[in-house]
């Protein structure tokens, strides 16, 4: 597995946006420098990864000349490569474009690349444009006889394993704190240039534009056809035709209906089913 | 009072060859430590600037209005570049009671452009800055790294020190401790032995934000114009003062207390920043601020009679770590002094270096600087203020009777017809027990301290 590239993918936390609660002026923050706990959880399971594996372990980021700092401590620690990719991404999908675009044109193909499980779909994307492997939200990430092993969390406290092919997109969660770089290794990253790269990638490849909003208008819900209730007093056929529950749930003072499916299929199920008996999905007449 | 009790370690000794790893070890980012290393770095030897905290001012308090005028002699033009909030052109001293606050209010537009006077700014932008320039001069940072203790050879003089990194020792032709308040470097050096201790005070602030329009308009300002409001009587009699400061878009408001007072009278510091948040004079000032930050740190404010020995073989102390900080009531200044000593002990060490000559008597020049130089001849002329302005009449009874006065004054009490001042005067002395030998003697030592 020699050259086996391990890629740990930083976050640098962008401007925060932050509204004054006095006057509702919006505004930006510059974020506080450096990797987030996850992102640094990130980079000690690739340097973990690398050295099982034998392979090279590349920390990278998305960001401004300010996420250098984030870099050199990287190298400090462990880190055989850098690079600081400078793009103005729009989206997740244009940011793991990118990302690859610059690994791959510097490094070659990455084999695992890991992320801290706070950056968004961007893991998400990056396995699909590499068709690799995908396993987020990682509690351990381990390597053990050139196979990837992950386990996650599961509801009810249980958990799962997962074997993992490469090439593999992993993300992490916050629970590893990173090793600490010795003075010599700092002092020499101090004066380290950081590569940087700009990549030159089609913004967007998929025509997906932001959602639009036509012009607002009146709702107007079709009108139903339904049969003549069977009821002697007038009273008793108005409330069977305006509560779709019958008289007996305004008695009981409301038309919620509290059901208790079994599991998330059977919810789903009474959703859709109520939802077409009250016309909201396609013509039920 | 165990203050000057240290870390607990002694010096690592190490056989120490006259090759060492950089000429200057400085520990400390913060106004003193960053002009220290811009000064070395200049003259072109190699220095390492160590910081404890992610990055320089992170771990770092203050309210805060610099004084930049000796910035002039470390960077020429520094107010077209320093990371300023607001330019102070107003100065407001307030003394005052629960009910009452009377206030000299001094303006001037000469604040308003060069050279300018003080400024308010943050912390975190201004050590930031500072760094930056020993850096772009040759200086290595390096952030989140603790300085643990000094290294010593085995004559005992201090050739590096030793941080919590794996293979962390570092040696140094000279090591400049600017650690600040509670060195611990300078008390392992031995610095402080025979010092009086227990001269600390408490600083606490709070940041609120609010629109700059609200600031401008509220404190009678515009543009990048600021107000500096130093306040007496606000600390239920505990020794100290507070303080109100416009930044661009927030106001640090805080005090600074006697720590021993405060725990003497069970007192929490932020519920003295809710009294003062809370008086009439200052609640119209901070109302709809929205809290930001909360802070405490220390504050050495014995002055220059706890000041610790400054230097020692390959061995400087400054700023706060030395006790440079002039803290006493109406006045808050240490960066200006901690720059000041900063600058000049990068200075000696380049001395030092030119003539291979690091051990005391080489780094002597560091003294000289500082007693020729506003550091020491401040201090010096100043070292019976905090006495004066944190004893018990100047923060009790002389607030309350001027308040008093000024409210018998203006009184109108028709049909009685107005006092005579001096009748007036002496009533008031009468009622708050003040007597006039007392307002002599204070009066004196004010005059002598400050004339
Ligand atoms: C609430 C408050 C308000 C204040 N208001 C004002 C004001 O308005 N104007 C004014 O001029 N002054 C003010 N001061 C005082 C001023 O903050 C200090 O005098 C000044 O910061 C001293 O600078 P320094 O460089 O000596 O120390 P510091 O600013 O304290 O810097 C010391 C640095 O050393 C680092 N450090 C400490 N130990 C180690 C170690 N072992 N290893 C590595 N790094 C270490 C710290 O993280 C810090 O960055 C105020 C102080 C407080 C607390």
């Amino acid at each position: 597995m020699i050259g086996v590239l391990v890629v740990a993918a930083l976050t640098w936390p962008g401007p925060r946006v932050a509204v004054d609660q006095l006057t509702g002026t919006v505004r930006t923050e510059e974020g506080r420098p450096g990797a987030s706990a996850a992102g640094l959880a990130a980079l000690e399971h690739v340097f973990r990864l690398a050295e099982s594996l034998g392979g090279r372990a590349l920390a990278v980021t998305i960001g401004p000349p300010q996420a250098d700092e984030m870099l050199r401590e990287a190298l400090a620690a462990g880190a055989l490569h850098v690079l600081r990719v400078e793009a103005d991404p729009a989206d997740d999908e244009a940011a793991a474009r990118a990302l690859l675009s610059a690994v791959a044109e510097h490094h070659g193909p990455p084999d695992v690349v890991v992320f801290g499980d706070d950056s968004g779909a961007v893991p998400g994307y990056l396995a699909a444009l590499t068709d690799a492997a995908q396993a987020l939200g990682l509690l351990e990430l381990t390597a053990d006889g050139g196979v990837l092993g992950g386990l996650r969390r599961l509801d009810k406290g249980r958990r799962e394993r997962l074997e993992i092919p490469l090439p593999a997109v992993c993300s992490v969660e916050p629970v590893l704190r990173p090793r600490r770089a010795g003075l010599p290794a700092m002092l020499a990253a101090r004066n380290t240039k950081i590569p940087v790269v700009r990549p030159d990638v089609p913004q967007h490849r998929f025509p997906s534009g932001p959602v639009k909003a036509t012009a607002p208008r009146a709702y107007r819900p079709r009108a139903r056809i339904v049969p003549i209730p069977a009821a002697d007093r007038a009273i008793d056929r108005i409330v069977a035709l305006t509560n779709g529950l019958g008289a007996n749930a305004l008695a009981t003072g409301g038309s919620a209906t509290v059901v208790t499916p079994p599991d998330a299929a059977a919810a789903a199920d009474l959703v859709i089913e109520y939802l077409t008996e009250h016309g909201y999905l396609g013509d039920t007449t | 009072m165990p203050e000057h009790a240290g870390p607990g370690t002694t010096s690592t000794v190490v056989a120490a060859t006259p090759q060492r790893a950089v000429d200057v070890v400085v520990v400390g980012a913060g106004p003193a430590g960053s002009a220290a290393a811009l000064e070395v770095a200049r003259a072109g030897h190699s220095v390492v600037l160590l910081e404890r905290g992610p990055y320089p001012g992170s771990k770092n308090v203050y309210g805060g209005v610099v004084y930049g005028r000796v910035l002039d002699e470390l960077v020429p033009r520094w107010w077209e570049q320093m990371p300023v909030q607001r330019w102070v052109t107003r100065r407001s001293t307030m003394i005052m009671t629960p009910t009452q606050a009377l206030t000299v209010d001094f303006r001037t537009q000469a604040w308003a452009g060069p050279p300018y006077n003080g400024a308010t700014a943050h912390r975190s932008d201004l050590d930031g800055w500072l760094a930056g320039l020993a850096e772009k001069e040759g200086a290595v940072l390096v952030p989140s790294t603790v300085a643990t203790g000094l290294l010593r050879d085995t004559a005992g003089a201090i050739v590096g020190v030793r941080t919590d990194r794996p293979d962390g020792d570092l040696t140094a032709k000279v090591v400049i401790a600017c650690d600040g308040v509670n060195s611990f470097l300078a008390k392992e050096a031995g610095m402080f032995a025979g010092k009086p201790t227990g001269h600390v005070t408490l600083g606490v602030k709070e940041t609120l934000r609010l629109p700059r329009s609200v600031i401008d308009e509220r404190f009678g300002v515009a543009g990048q114009d600021g107000v500096d409001i130093e306040i007496l009587g606000c600390t239920r009699g505990i020794p100290g003062g507070g303080f109100v400061y416009t930044n661009l878009d927030s106001l640090s408001v805080g005090v600074v207390v006697d720590p021993h007072g405060l725990a003497g009278k069970r007192l929490r510091p932020e519920e003295l920043v809710a009294d003062l948040k809370r008086h009439p004079a200052i609640e119209p000032l901070v109302r709809g601020g929205e809290l930001l930050e909360y802070s405490a740190h220390l504050i050495p404010e014995g002055g220059y009679d706890t000041m610790p020995e400054l230097v020692g073989d390959g061995f400087l102390v400054a700023g706060d770590a030395a006790a440079m900080c002039l803290a006493a009531g109406i006045w808050l200044e240490g960066v200006n002094f901690a720059l000041g000593a900063g600058m000049y002990a990068g200075r000696a060490a380049v001395d030092a270096l030119k003539v291979g000559d690091t051990s005391k008597t080489g780094l002597a020049s560091y003294r000289r600087m500082l007693d020729e130089s506003f550091v020491l001849a401040d201090h010096r002329k100043l070292r019976r203020v905090p006495g004066l302005v944190l004893g018990q009449r100047m923060q009790e009874s002389y607030p309350a009777m001027l308040c008093d006065l000024a409210q018998g004054l203006f009184h109108v009490d028709n049909p009685q017809p107005k006092p005579g001042l001096l009748k007036l005067v002496r009533r008031t002395l009468k009622r708050h027990g003040i007597r006039t030998r007392d307002v002599v003697s204070d009066a004196l030592t004010g005059v002598r301290s400050f004339g």
